[in-house]
């Protein structure tokens, strides 16, 4: 007591040592979740790309198909979410399939499906997604996924990870991506609908 | 331990805790400094190896889907021959910027950075040593020739021979399967030797089995080099990955010639084509 008098509590430094850790606790765990985080990603990213290449050699020859006007919900329950065995969270899935338009390539064209486009006019997350097109023969597709999982160092600093709308919320996510190309080999049958590429945005 | 050295270790310890009167400031901040670089190391090592291994599962699934892409597209619907162009060698060939999303080269998420990478895309024909195309119990061997290659390629691709997983390749263009039937082993990663017997099972070579015809195969290699965080300390990794698929029945033809014809410009990386003389036939 007769310390603090005299030299005030600055001159205390009986809790230096907490207060210290409390400000390096931040990097520390950060860097932590952050090896936490990597490793789920790489997890993530190995599941998403199989079942990517797996969905693509389906629509391929035809397991699958879908028309303009048709949503990508077929393809995720039909094809991807029984090929992922379990290890992703199926739900917080979104896929796109798009046919190429005439005169373009893979690289030109790897960005033609956006998320936004994916995730369809309702919320990600719902059972219904944006639209899909599975085209014809010999058409260039193009298939892209998301996977929004959680991100551990976006919880403890907030500008880590990416802000999307899951299930009407506003979510902090880390979101991985895999996408794949492929040259359509399904004849259409008589009297099925065409699907016609859309314009590159 | 001499009485010397020991008299100065006490009197060492007890300058010490003089010196530091208020006990323990600072002494997290201190630790900190110590572990901080071990786990940045760690942190970045674990880094490198998450992006390695999906580089390495992406290469392999690119060599695969650029092979079924090309063979695809020589295929026309009706026509009696399959064949492509240098425009369908192209977009087989760009498949790799798809696969590979990671590959910041104009746009991409950037997780591969600019690595490197190259993509071969080839012919191979089989000719026989037997006098008839197919083998039978006697024709030990077939000599593997190279009709056509072509390649697209980006960010300055060089193999690093330094490299544990390389093995010593061309450091600069041309990246195609050489032509002849004769290729060295330093010249690509993935000689037509080597391939023989990826599309052949040694027993069938052996003589183990009769009737067997070995058809010409598109090829696609692909290689990527893997730049790690700390690419002063620890080298560069070429990726490399080979595909192979029997080229289609075009009417009666089963090998898809190069169509010089037609060309268009390239909307990414450096496409070139190297056609070589068909093989020459058996007597």
């Amino acid at each position: 007591m007769t310390a603090y008098l005299r030299y005030g509590v600055a001159a205390d430094r009986h809790a230096s040592v907490p207060m210290e850790f409390a400000i390096l606790a931040v990097p520390f765990f950060a860097m932590m979740l952050g090896l936490m985080e990597m490793g789920y990603d790489l997890f993530v990213q190995a599941a998403l790309n199989t079942v990517v290449a797996e969905a693509a050699r389906e629509i391929q020859v035809g397991k699958v198909v879908g028309y303009r006007g048709e949503t990508s919900d077929e393809l995720k329950n039909d094809v991807i979410c029984p090929n992922l065995h379990g290890l992703l969270y199926c739900p917080n899935i979104t896929v796109g399939v798009e046919p190429i338009p005439t005169g373009l390539d893979f690289y030109t064209a790897r960005d033609l499906i956006t998320y936004t486009a994916a995730a369809g006019t309702t919320d990600n997350g719902t059972t219904t997604g944006g639209e899909v097109c599975t085209g014809g023969a010999g058409q260039l597709i193009l298939l892209a996924a998301w996977y929004n999982g959680p991100t551990f160092v976006g919880r403890l600093i907030p500008i880590f990870g990416s802000v999307v709308k899951v299930q009407g919320v506003s979510r902090r996510v880390h979101v991985t991506y895999a996408t794949a190309g492929f040259v359509d080999e399904y004849f259409a049958r008589s009297g099925e609908p065409t699907c016609p590429p859309v314009k590159k945005q | 331990m001499p009485a010397g050295e020991k008299a100065m270790t006490l009197r060492s310890r007890r300058n010490l805790r003089l010196a530091a009167p208020g006990g323990t400031s600072g002494v997290a901040a201190m630790e900190f400094a110590l572990v901080a670089p071990v786990m940045a190391i760690m942190f970045f090592g674990t880094l490198d190896i998450c992006r390695a291994y999906i580089a390495w599962q992406e290469v392999n699934q690119t060599a695969e889907a650029v092979v079924q892409a090309a063979e695809k597209l020589a295929i026309v619907q009706g026509a009696t021959t399959t064949q492509l162009n240098a425009t369908q060698m192209q977009v087989a060939m760009s498949v790799i910027y798809v696969e590979m999303p990671g590959l910041d080269y104009g746009n991409g998420d950037g997780l591969l950075g600019t690595g490197a990478f190259a993509v071969t895309l080839s012919e191979v024909d089989f000719t026989p040593l037997c006098a008839t195309t197919t083998i039978t119990g006697n024709c030990t061997a077939q000599t593997p020739q190279t009709l056509w290659s072509s390649w697209l390629t980006e960010g300055g691709f060089e193999l690093n021979n330094t490299s544990p997983l390389t093995t010593p390749g061309p450091v600069t263009a041309p990246f195609n399967r050489a032509c002849g039937p004769l290729v060295p082993t330093s010249q690509f990663p993935n000689d037509n030797t080597q391939l023989l017997d990826m599309i052949t099972p040694t027993a069938m070579l052996a003589g183990g089995a009769t009737n067997v015809t070995l058809v010409p195969q598109l090829v696609a290699d692909v290689r990527f080099v893997f730049v790690p965080t700390f690419a002063v300390f620890v080298s560069k990794i070429t990726f490399w990955a080979s595909a192979t698929l029997p080229a289609p029945l075009g009417g009666t033809s089963q090998e898809v010639s190069f169509n010089p014809s037609a060309g268009t410009s390239n909307p990414a990386g450096t496409l070139e084509v190297v056609t070589c003389e068909a093989p020459p036939q058996p007597a």
